[in-house]
C-alpha cells in the first residue's frame, strides 16, 4: 500500500512545476558555486603556500643562527585552506585561522588580517552546505506545505480516504515522497558540483571524500526529514493551503533567518564572558606581583654576553611570568570556547543551524577543526620544547637557564633545520568528527520524530471533507 | 471606478490570512532587528567613549613632541541601527603615524570580544526589511489576476465597460494601500523603539534620513509588487504564479546577496596581505639601515661606555618616539641629530609605502565594487546599497573618513614642521638644554660625591662582579630632572584637531545615484511589463 502511495506522490512531485523550478535553481546555484570555488580555492592555496614557505624560511634562518632563537621566537601557524571546502567552508574565513606559538607556549589565536575583505558585507560562500541550508530547506517546505490541505482543496483527499487506506500510511507516503524528491534534487546538484570540481583537477577524488559526501547526504536527509515534518504539520493544522503556506514561510524565516542571525545576541546576553580588558588587567597585576617578589637585579640584561650570572634571575622571573600569563589567558580561552559552544547548542533549536554544525563535523572543518588544531598544537609545543631542552642539555657551554622569551642564557649552537619537529595538521578522525556531532544528530532525529508524530496525531483528527 | 476596485481589494486583503500573518511577522521581526541593533550600537558607543577618553588623557600626558601621536576614534553612526553596512567589519580607530599613512581603520570592535562570534552573522533592520517587504510585495500581488480568474469574477468584471488599464490601476492601488500602512507601521514602530532607548539620540538630519529610507523602502516594495503583478499576468493559475514568485524571492533575497560577495572574490583577485606586509617590512628595514648609517657617520660622543649611565632614562617606541633624561649634553645632541635626520626620512618613507598600500586598498575596493554591481541583479542588493548610503555606513562614507584622516595626518605633520620640531631638543626631552651636564658632573652628583669623575667610578666598577651593584652606586643620590616625572606635561592646545568627514545627504545620494535610479527604473519597467502582459491576458 505504502508503495503505491509513494509512487503516486513521487510521480506527482516529479511532474509538478515546483520540482522543475527547484531543480533548475538548485543546479544553477551548484554550478555557479563550484566554478567560483575553483577560482577562489586556487588563489587561496597560492597565498597559503607563499606564507607557509616564508614562515618555514624564517624558522630555518633562526635555526641556522642558534637553537635558542629558534625556540623563543613567536611564530604563526596558519590553517591550510581546506580542499573539501566546497562541501562547507564552516565559516573558516571568519573564525580564528592562525595560531601563535613558540617552543615555550601556544600563545593565542587570531583571524589573520586579510582573510576577508572588510569592504564586503559578510556573506556565505555558495558551497553545498549553504545551498542545502537555504534553498533545499525552502524547497522541502514547499513540497510539503499543501500535502494535506492542498488535496483537501482539490477534493482528492476525501476520495483517497474512501478507499481502504490507513491515514498513517497516507501520511507516511506523503512524507517519504517529499523527502525522497528533495533528496533527488540535492543529489543531482551534488553530483554536478563534484564533477565540476573534479574536472578542474584541483581536488583528487579519494575514499575520504566519498565518505564525506555520503555523510553530507545523510545530514541533508536529516534536515529534509526534520523540515518535511514541519511542512506536514503546518499542512494539517490549517484548513486551506494558503494558510499553511504562510505558516511554513514563517517557520522557514524563523529557522533560516531569525535564529541563526540572533546567535551573537544570544552569546553576549545569555552567556557573557569577561572582556579582554579584564584579562589584561589580571595579567598586569600578576606581573606586578612577580616583580615585587623578585630578587633585586632580576631585570639585568647585558647584551653581548648571553651567559652573565644575572641572567639566571632574569630567566627565573621570565618563566614565572610565562606560567602566570598562560594560566590567565588559557582560562580566558576556555571561557571563549564554552561561550561559543553553548551558543551553538542553543541555536541548534533551528534545524538549519543544526545542519550547518553537522556538516562541519562531516567534513572535519570549521570550529571542530580549529579546536583540534589548537589542542594538537599544545602536544606539538611540548615535543618542540623537549627537543630544545635536549639540545640545550647536550651543550656543555650553556648554563641551562631557561628563558622563554629572550635569546640569552641557553645554547648558542645552530641546529640542523631538518631535525626540528614541525607541526603537521592531521585530518580529523571519524571518532573526532562524530563525537561533537552526536548530540546534534540526536536532537535532529528526536525532534523530527516528535513533529511527525504531532502531525500524525492531528491528521487522525483531520476533517478531510 | 478605480477607487471602487482599490477599495474592494483593500478590504479583501485586510481580512485575509496573509495580511494578518504578514503583519505579525513585521510585528515580531522589526523590533527583533532594531533591538539587537540598538544593543549593538550601545555597546559600540560605550567602547568609543572609553577609548576616546583614554586617548584624550594620553595626549595630555605627553612630555615630548616625539610622543605626540593623535588617535582618531570614529564614533558609531547612530543610523547604523537601521543599516549596519560595512560598519561592523571596518575598525573605528585610526592612528596618525609619521611612518605610515592610514590605510584601513584598526581596532575592530570584533577583536574586543570572543573572535569566534565573528562567525555568527547578524541581520539589521534593512536586512529584515529587504526580506519581509519583498515577501509581502509578492504575496499580495502573485494572485492579482489569477485568483479573480479562478473565481470567475475577472470575466464578470471585464464584461463591464471597464478598461484594463483602470482595472490594473485599481489593483495596484488596492495592494499598495494595504501594504503602505504595514510599511509605515514598521517605521513608526522602529522610531518608537529608538525614542524609548536611552543612549541613542538622533538629530533632525537623522530623522530626515530615516524618512528617506522609508521612501526607498516604498520604492523597493513597489518593485516587488510589480514583479508579482507581472508574474501573475503571465501565468494561468495561482499555484504557478506563487511557485515562481517564491523562487524569485529566494533567489533575490537570499542567493544573490551571498553570490555577489562570492563572485566578487573570485573575479577580482586581491594580493595577499602577507605580501603587502612583507613589502612594508622591507621598506622599514631599508629605512632603518639608513638611520644606522647616519648614526655611524656621526662623530663619537664622549660616552662613558656604560649604557645605563649614558642612557639614564631612555624610552623608545615604534614610529620614532624617543624620550630621554639624565644623559650628557653630547649624547643628547647626538640623539637630536639622529632624530633631525630620521623623522623627515620616515615621512618620506610613508609616501613610498603608500604606493603598495594604495594598490592593495584599490584592489579591495575594486572587489567590493564588483560585488556591489553583481548584487544589483537583485532589487534587494540595490536597496541595501542605497539604504547603507542613506545611513552613512557604506564604503563611500568609510573611504571619505579615511581620506579625511590622511589629510589630517598631513595637517599634523605640517604643524610639527611649522615648529621645526624635529631639530629641536623638545622632540626628545622635556629637559632644558641649559641643564645638560658633563659625564663627570653626572657621576659626581649621582654617587653623592663618592666618585668625582667617570674615571674614578670606572676604576671601582670594573672590580665589581655584581652588575647590579655598579648600577646601585649611581642611585645614591636622586638627581632632579633625570626622570620624566620631574617635568610637566606638554601643552598641545595648538595641535590641529581632526575635523570629521560627514557630508550632506545629497552628496551621499549623488554617489549612489546608480542603484537608486536602477530601483526606480526597474519599478517603472516592471509596471510597464505587467501592463502589457495584462492587456494580452486571457481572462476566461
Amino acid at each position: 500500500m505504502l508503495r503505491i502511495i509513494l509512487k503516486r506522490e513521487i510521480l506527482h512531485n516529479f511532474y509538478s512545476m515546483r520540482f522543475f523550478v527547484s531543480l533548475a535553481l538548485v543546479l544553477a546555484v551548484f554550478i555557479a558555486g563550484s566554478l567560483s570555488f575553483i577560482k577562489n580555492h586556487e588563489s587561496a592555496l597560492e597565498k597559503y603556500r607563499e606564507a607557509r614557505a616564508q614562515s618555514l624560511d624564517d624558522m630555518k634562518k633562526d635555526a641556522e643562527r642558534n637553537a635558542t632563537l629558534l625556540a623563543v621566537t613567536r611564530r604563526a601557524y596558519d590553517l591550510r585552506p581546506r580542499d573539501n571546502a566546497f562541501i562547507t567552508d564552516g565559516k573558516e574565513k571568519y573564525l580564528p585561522n592562525s595560531v601563535t606559538f613558540s617552543a615555550w607556549n601556544v600563545f593565542s589565536f587570531l583571524n589573520k588580517s586579510g582573510s576577508t575583505n572588510p569592504f564586503l558585507t559578510k556573506f556565505d560562500d555558495l558551497n553545498w552546505s549553504f545551498i542545502v541550508a537555504m534553498v533545499i530547506s525552502f524547497v522541502t517546505l514547499l513540497f510539503t506545505f499543501d500535502a494535506v490541505s492542498g488535496e483537501k482543496e482539490s477534493k482528492t483527499l476525501a476520495l483517497t480516504l474512501s478507499n481502504p487506506v490507513p491515514r498513517a500510511v497516507l501520511l507516511m507516503g506523503k512524507y517519504l515522497s517529499a523527502v525522497l524528491s528533495v533528496l533527488a534534487i540535492a543529489l543531482s546538484g551534488l553530483l554536478i558540483s563534484l564533477l565540476i570540481v573534479h574536472l578542474a583537477g584541483l581536488i583528487p577524488f579519494t575514499v575520504s571524500l566519498a565518505f564525506e559526501m555520503t555523510g553530507f547526504l545523510f545530514v541533508t536527509g536529516l534536515l529534509t526529514a526534520f523540515l518535511a515534518a514541519f511542512g506536514l504539520f503546518s499542512s494539517v493544522v490549517s484548513r486551506n493551503s494558503n494558510v499553511s503556506l504562510l505558516l511554513v514561510l514563517s517557520i522557514w524565516l524563523l529557522f533560516a533567518v531569525v535564529i541563526p542571525n540572533s546567535s551573537a545576541f544570544v552569546a553576549k546576553n545569555f552567556f557573557p564572558i569577561e572582556g579582554i580588558e579584564t584579562v589584561e588587567i589580571k595579567v598586569n597585576k600578576a606581573f606586578d606581583d612577580l616583580n615585587k617578589n623578585a630578587p633585586p637585579g632580576s631585570w639585568v640584561l647585558v647584551s653581548g654576553n648571553p651567559f652573565v650570572p644575572q641572567h639566571e634571575l632574569r630567566a627565573n622571573i621570565q618563566r614565572k611570568r610565562l606560567e602566570a600569563e598562560k594560566a590567565i589567558r588559557d582560562s580566558y580561552y576556555r571561557n571563549m570556547f564554552r561561550q561559543f559552544e553553548r551558543t551553538r547548542f542553543v541555536t541548534a533549536l533551528s534545524p538549519v543551524s543544526l545542519f550547518q554544525y553537522l556538516t562541519e563535523a562531516v567534513v572535519g572543518g570549521g570550529y571542530p577543526r580549529f579546536r583540534k588544531v589548537w589542542d594538537d598544537m599544545h602536544v606539538y609545543q611540548e615535543q618542540f620544547l623537549a627537543f630544545f631542552k635536549a639540545l640545550d642539555a647536550r651543550d656543555p657551554k650553556s648554563p641551562h637557564w631557561w628563558n622563554p622569551f629572550e635569546n640569552v642564557s641557553t645554547t648558542r649552537k645552530p641546529v640542523a633545520f631538518e631535525t626540528v619537529p614541525q607541526f603537521e595538521e592531521k585530518p580529523m578522525l571519524f571518532a573526532d568528527r562524530i563525537r561533537p556531532a552526536f548530540k546534534y544528530i540526536l536532537i535532529n532525529v528526536l525532534s523530527a520524530c516528535l513533529v511527525f508524530f504531532l502531525s500524525f496525531a492531528l491528521f487522525v483528527r483531520y476533517d478531510v471533507r | 471606478m478605480v477607487f471602487q476596485i482599490a477599495k474592494k481589494d483593500f478590504l479583501n486583503n485586510l481580512l485575509s490570512a496573509r495580511f494578518i500573518i504578514g503583519f505579525i511577522l513585521c510585528l515580531f521581526l522589526i523590533p527583533f532587528s532594531i533591538l539587537i541593533s540598538i544593543d549593538d550600537y550601545r555597546e559600540k558607543d560605550k567602547l568609543f567613549q572609553s577609548d576616546r577618553d583614554a586617548t584624550e588623557k594620553a595626549v595630555k600626558q605627553v612630555r615630548v613632541y616625539s610622543g605626540l601621536r593623535p588617535e582618531i576614534f570614529l564614533p558609531p553612526e547612530p543610523l547604523s541601527v537601521f543599516s549596519r553596512g560595512i560598519s561592523g567589519q571596518v575598525g573605528n580607530r585610526v592612528g596618525v603615524r609619521l611612518g605610515e599613512k592610514p590605510m584601513l581603520a584598526a581596532g575592530q570592535a570584533a577583536t574586543r570580544e570572543n573572535p569566534f562570534l565573528a562567525s555568527f552573522f547578524s541581520v539589521d533592520f534593512v536586512g529584515i526589511a529587504a526580506i519581509i517587504f519583498s515577501l509581502l510585495g509578492l504575496l499580495f500581488s502573485y494572485d492579482a489576476f489569477t485568483w479573480e480568474k479562478e473565481l470567475g469574477t475577472l470575466r464578470l468584471l471585464m464584461s463591464n465597460p471597464l478598461g484594463r488599464a483602470r482595472f490594473l490601476a485599481g489593483k495596484v492601488l488596492g495592494i499598495l494601500s494595504t501594504l503602505l500602512p504595514v510599511l509605515v507601521f514598521c517605521f513608526l514602530l522602529s522610531a518608537f523603539l529608538i525614542l524609548l532607548s536611552k543612549n541613542l539620540s538622533l538629530s533632525a538630519v537623522d530623522w530626515e534620513r530615516i524618512a528617506l529610507l522609508a521612501v526607498a523602502s516604498l520604492i523597493y516594495l513597489g518593485v516587488f509588487v510589480f514583479i508579482g503583478l507581472f508574474v501573475s499576468a503571465r501565468s494561468k493559475t495561482s499555484v504557478t504564479s506563487l511557485t515562481l514568485c517564491l523562487f524569485l524571492w529566494v533567489f533575490f533575497a537570499f542567493i544573490v546577496p551571498n553570490l555577489s560577495g562570492y563572485f566578487g572574490e573570485s573575479f577580482v583577485r586581491v594580493q595577499s596581505r602577507d605580501n603587502l606586509n612583507r613589502v612594508l617590512a622591507d621598506l622599514d628595514k631599508e629605512m632603518r639601515k639608513k638611520f644606522e648609517e647616519f648614526a655611524n657617520a656621526l662623530p663619537e660622543p664622549d660616552s662613558s661606555h656604560y649604557t645605563y649611565l649614558d642612557y639614564w632614562s631612555y624610552a623608545v617606541r615604534a614610529d620614532g618616539y624617543k624620550e630621554m633624561y639624565g644623559s650628557t649634553r653630547s649624547i643628547f645632541d647626538r640623539e637630536r641629530q639622529i632624530s633631525a635626520y630620521s623623522e623627515p626620512l620616515r615621512i618620506d618613507y610613508a609616501d613610498k609605502k603608500w604606493v603598495s598600500q594604495k594598490a592593495y586598498l584599490d584592489s579591495l575596493i575594486r572587489q567590493a565594487q564588483v560585488a556591489d554591481l553583481i548584487s544589483m541583479i537583485s532589487p534587494a542588493g540595490a536597496f541595501r546599497i542605497v539604504a547603507s548610503a542613506i545611513c552613512a555606513t557604506d564604503r563611500n562614507a568609510h573611504e571619505r573618513t579615511m581620506d579625511a584622516a590622511r589629510t589630517y595626518r598631513e595637517t599634523f605633520i605640517g604643524y610639527l614642521r611649522g615648529k621645526d620640531i624635529f631639530r629641536s631638543f623638545l622632540w626628545i626631552t622635556a629637559a632644558r638644554p641649559e641643564s645638560f651636564l658633563t659625564i663627570d658632573a653626572i657621576v659626581a652628583k649621582r654617587t653623592g660625591g663618592e666618585f668625582k669623575t667617570l674615571q674614578a667610578y670606572s676604576a671601582w666598577a670594573v672590580q665589581q662582579k655584581n652588575l647590579f651593584e655598579r648600577y646601585r652606586m649611581l642611585t645614591k643620590v636622586k638627581v632632579p630632572g633625570d626622570r620624566p616625572d620631574d617635568y610637566p606635561h606638554l601643552n598641545v592646545n595648538d595641535m590641529p584637531v581632526y575635523p570629521g568627514s560627514r557630508v550632506s545627504l545629497l552628496v551621499e545620494l549623488e554617489l549612489n545615484i546608480f542603484p537608486l535610479s536602477l530601483l526606480i527604473v526597474e519599478g517603472i519597467f516592471l509596471f510597464y511589463l505587467g501592463y502589457v502582459a495584462f492587456i494580452r491576458y486571457d481572462v476566461r
